[in-house]
């Protein structure tokens, strides 16, 4: 196979990404709203640096994916999200933000703590643990695994395991938006 | 369908944490990697999902932080040194049987019989009524021997 001029690379990649771009601003949209068109700007350029000569289209999707999720990811760790505490049996102060909380997604944000205090509650302490540092706190990894004296390799075992209970919990509940690209 | 990164270096660049140098090229391999690309995907949807209730987690249903394997011994050898204790006061507690003290009643006796004094009451009675049961059992035998 003969490598592409620059030129043409460009505009193959380009090309490619016009192509793919309303489709995965869609997909991000479900996520992180507003920010949908940011992040996959954002998207676009890690990908264009990192697999500049994609071999073909399902590939080249398949990075993106891969990239704006992980984006995804680190933008919940920075913003501060809307803060939606329902009531619970045993009383949560309700601390909805000052936009308003949507009836339905504050109902179904009560069924994702039930659904993941139940799943951890049958989890080892350990394995809980780690999940709850990781989504609540600012400690990494490698702080999570000294706090636990155990190998950073553990941690993140013990991580993988609660996040793949809680994503079979959730799903069995019709709680996690699949979102397949 | 298997990786060996796929719960290690994924999840480190997935969660920001991989060398910077290194993250490019993990990309290129999650890319071509089924095992990684799913994983990236689950624990995006979990992320996603759990978000909005993060604060609530952190509230609600803490674990305490389990005992480090690193404090075991020293936990195992207080429980050691305690229970050494416990048994060192028990063995000076306890009186040995050489050094037991006397009981009043044995005193009593050895006294009474020093003394030549016999019959304390009560075996007095009972002495007396196994007399009088000797007596007719010697009378029943010699009626039985004159039948």
């Amino acid at each position: 196979m003969t490598p592409e001029p620059p030129v043409q690379a460009l505009a193959s990649l380009d090309d490619r990404i016009q192509r793919n771009h309303r489709q995965l601003v869609a997909f991000l949209e479900r996520r992180v709203g507003a920010d949908a068109e940011e992040i996959a700007q954002e998207t676009w350029l890690r990908v264009a640096r990192a697999v500049p000569d994609c071999p073909d289209e399902d590939a080249f999707r398949g990075y993106a994916y891969t990239v704006a999720r992980r984006l995804v990811i680190d933008l919940y760790r920075r913003r501060s999200v809307r803060k939606i505490v329902v009531p619970l049996e045993g009383g949560l102060e309700r601390t909805a933000s000052d936009r308003g909380a949507d009836p339905h997604e504050s109902a179904s944000a009560g069924q994702i703590l039930a659904e993941v205090e139940r799943t951890l509650a049958a989890m080892k302490p350990e394995v809980a643990e780690v999940f709850r540092l990781r989504t609540t706190t600012d400690l990494s990894f490698k702080d999570i695994a000294a706090r636990q004296g155990c190998s950073l390799n553990t941690a993140l075992g013990r991580h993988h395991h609660a996040t793949k209970q809680i994503r079979k919990a959730l799903d069995a509940a019709g709680l996690v938006d699949g979102g397949s690209r | 369908m298997s990786c060996e990164h796929a719960e290690t270096t994924t999840l480190l660049w997935l969660y920001g944490e991989l060398d910077p140098e290194l993250q490019d090229e993990h990309l290129r391999h999650i890319g071509s990697c089924e095992a990684c690309t799913a994983v990236v995907a689950e624990h995006e949807q979990v992320v996603a999902a759990v978000a909005p209730i993060a604060p609530a987690l952190r509230q609600v249903g803490a674990t305490p932080t389990p005992i480090r394997p690193a404090n075991r011994p020293m936990l195992a050898a207080v429980f050691v040194l305690a229970a050494a204790a416990a048994a060192a006061a028990l063995v000076i507690l306890l009186p040995g049987p050489e050094s037991a003290a006397p009981l009043d009643t044995d005193v009593a006796v050895a006294l009474d019989t020093d003394l030549g004094v016999v019959d304390p009451p009560l075996f007095g009675e009972v002495d007396g009524d196994l007399q009088e049961l000797d007596w007719e059992l010697v009378d029943l035998t010699y009626d039985l021997g004159t039948l």
